[in-house]
């Protein structure tokens, strides 16, 4: 159940070139399985956009990568381990940060501790946070100030330099863009872009935005009732007409 | 006056100290433990089987704590574990436990009424009255252990953990912690606070199978009021705390050892409709 731009199996792609491998991946709450049979290859070091409209299961998706719902059927490799019914812990400490879209920031704690519980005492702050701090430069400012009294932008900021904070090898992103002001997704997707591009970071966006998530990614897929039904690349005009035509369905 | 004063602060203390193990408990992994009675009487009779072997309490309080870390780790490992992902099951299953403690108890120690030794039976002169030393030495280490809980939760890595896993979590998880560990080393530490406080406590009470159970059901009301932050349970111990001994010397023993538990119950009232 490919589109045409699907592009030709990767000439001589091995297993250290992929980033996150799922295969027939199933998962869901209760008696329903909300993923269905997911597959997607993102290679390393690229951006990749996974598009669904809402209640097609993008959330749940991120969340059994992340091991925090149970894989029920398939499997699931990150850079080249099987991570399939790992704890999450594990997960992220092989170099993955996952940045959610709802209570994703410790609302009681300062700036400067919600930064540090990603490091855990595994690095320096000091050092991790001078690597960040100019592209965050509002939160260099506000290290002890309450994070529940930023505001929802200041919150976007604080969440991508959490997740860039631990230097990961992949990143993945749960609608950074949604209810953002136009300025701030403009610094948001400058971010990502500098992680990409200078640290070779493997970033996977889930979005509703196309504008957005066509900017930075070079790759696409359609998530719909828990299945990736297209995939490709986004430079082309059929890839924006194919992506319309899914989403508005 | 002073000797009311100090009836509050000490007993305020003592309080304290025996709440305070199912004060982190309750926080971190949102069960309340009620087998921290159990727990409290495992510490009296260790510091009956201390005065036994005529040893002071002095040493039978590192050991009390010694072996509830070693039973905090048993009973998180094999009984609690399974169970997080029903929590209203953990109520049962530690209500279980305390049942088997004080059973086991009773079948080696027998029902009757114990006394421990107290490492000391003077008293001290302050102002112009003399008052008991073993509850001024209780009040100051219940100040120390609040202390290094403060010191543990705001300035080690451990404690921004514990905080992170109290507020989500879910998060927590995302964020790398291991949160089984967290949980895992905060069981066996409220255990030991627990069996640490029920040798503590044997000086001022009487050690029976079922000693710990009116102090359960007072630090009960205090960590509900307190909720997870160890320093609000220090004021909470010292309102309500301060209220029963103002009660029972004024009014009323009997009235005195409810006052914790209706004034916790309007507390918690109050703070609904707020």
């Amino acid at each position: 159940m490919s589109t045409s731009q699907k592009s030709a199996p990767a000439k001589a792609e091995t297993a250290s070139d992929i980033a996150l491998c799922l295969r027939g991946l199933r998962s869901g709450y209760g008696g329903i399985d909300v993923i269905r049979e997911a597959n997607l290859e993102v290679r390393k070091g690229g951006i990749y956009a996974i598009l669904g409209k809402n209640g097609m299961g993008k959330t749940t998706l991120l969340k059994t990568i992340m091991g925090l719902l149970p894989i029920r059927d398939g499997s699931a490799h990150i850079l080249g381990a099987d991570i399939t019914g790992w704890p999450t812990y594990r997960i992220v400490r092989c170099g993955v940060s996952y940045v959610p879209q709802e209570q994703a920031i410790f609302q009681d704690l300062n700036v400067g501790e919600n930064l540090r519980i990603a490091l855990g005492g595994r690095a320096s702050f000091k050092e991790r946070f001078a690597g960040i701090a100019g592209l965050f430069p509002v939160l260099g400012q506000r290290l002890h100030q309450v994070a529940g009294t930023l505001s929802g932008g200041e919150q976007k900021m604080l969440l991508l330099a959490r997740a860039l904070l631990t230097n990961p090898k992949l990143i993945l992103i749960d609608e950074i863009s949604e209810g953002l002001q136009p300025a701030i997704v403009g610094h948001a997707q400058a971010a990502l872009s500098n992680a990409c591009r200078e640290r070779g970071t493997t970033i996977v966006l889930v979005e509703q935005n196309v504008r957005f998530a066509f900017a930075l990614a070079d790759r696409y897929a359609i998530l719909n009732l828990g299945e990736i039904i297209a995939e490709g690349e986004t430079g082309s005009d059929e890839a924006i007409e194919s992506v319309s035509r899914h989403l508005t369905l | 006056m002073l000797t009311h004063a100090l009836d509050i602060v000490t007993s305020a203390g003592i309080l304290y100290v025996v709440a305070l193990g199912l004060l982190i408990i309750f926080g971190v992994l949102k069960i309340i433990n009620l087998a921290h009675s159990a727990f409290l009487a495992i510490g009296g009779y260790v510091a009956v089987v201390a005065t036994e072997f005529h040893v002071s309490l002095w040493y039978a309080i590192p050991i009390a704590l010694i072996i509830g870390i070693v039973i905090g780790a048993i009973l998180e490992a094999t009984v609690l574990r399974p169970l997080y992902a029903r929590p209203l099951d953990t109520i049962l299953a530690t209500w279980g436990i305390s049942i088997v403690v004080v059973q086991l108890i009773t079948l080696i120690f027998g029902r009757e009424t114990q006394f421990a030794a107290s490492p000391i039976t003077g008293a001290i002169s302050i102002g112009d009255i003399t008052y008991s030393e073993y509850r001024i030495i209780l009040l100051g280490l219940a100040l120390v252990l609040g202390a290094i809980m403060v010191f543990l939760f705001q300035a080690t890595e451990l404690g921004l953990s514990a905080r992170a896993v109290i507020m989500n979590e879910g998060l927590a998880q995302a964020m790398g912690i291991n949160t089984r560990f967290v949980r895992f080393f905060t069981f066996c530490a409220g255990a030991a606070l627990a069996t640490m406080a029920g040798a503590l406590i044997t000086p001022l009470v009487s050690i029976e199978p079922n000693m710990g159970l009116p102090w359960l059901i007072n630090a009960f009301m205090l960590v509900l009021v307190a909720g997870s932050s160890v320093i609000s349970l220090g004021w909470a111990t010292l309102g309500l705390g301060g209220a029963q001994v103002l009660v029972s010397t004024f009014i009323n023993p009997i009235i005195g050892g409810l006052t914790i538990i209706v004034l916790s119950v309007l507390v918690l009232r109050a703070r609904k409709t707020l």
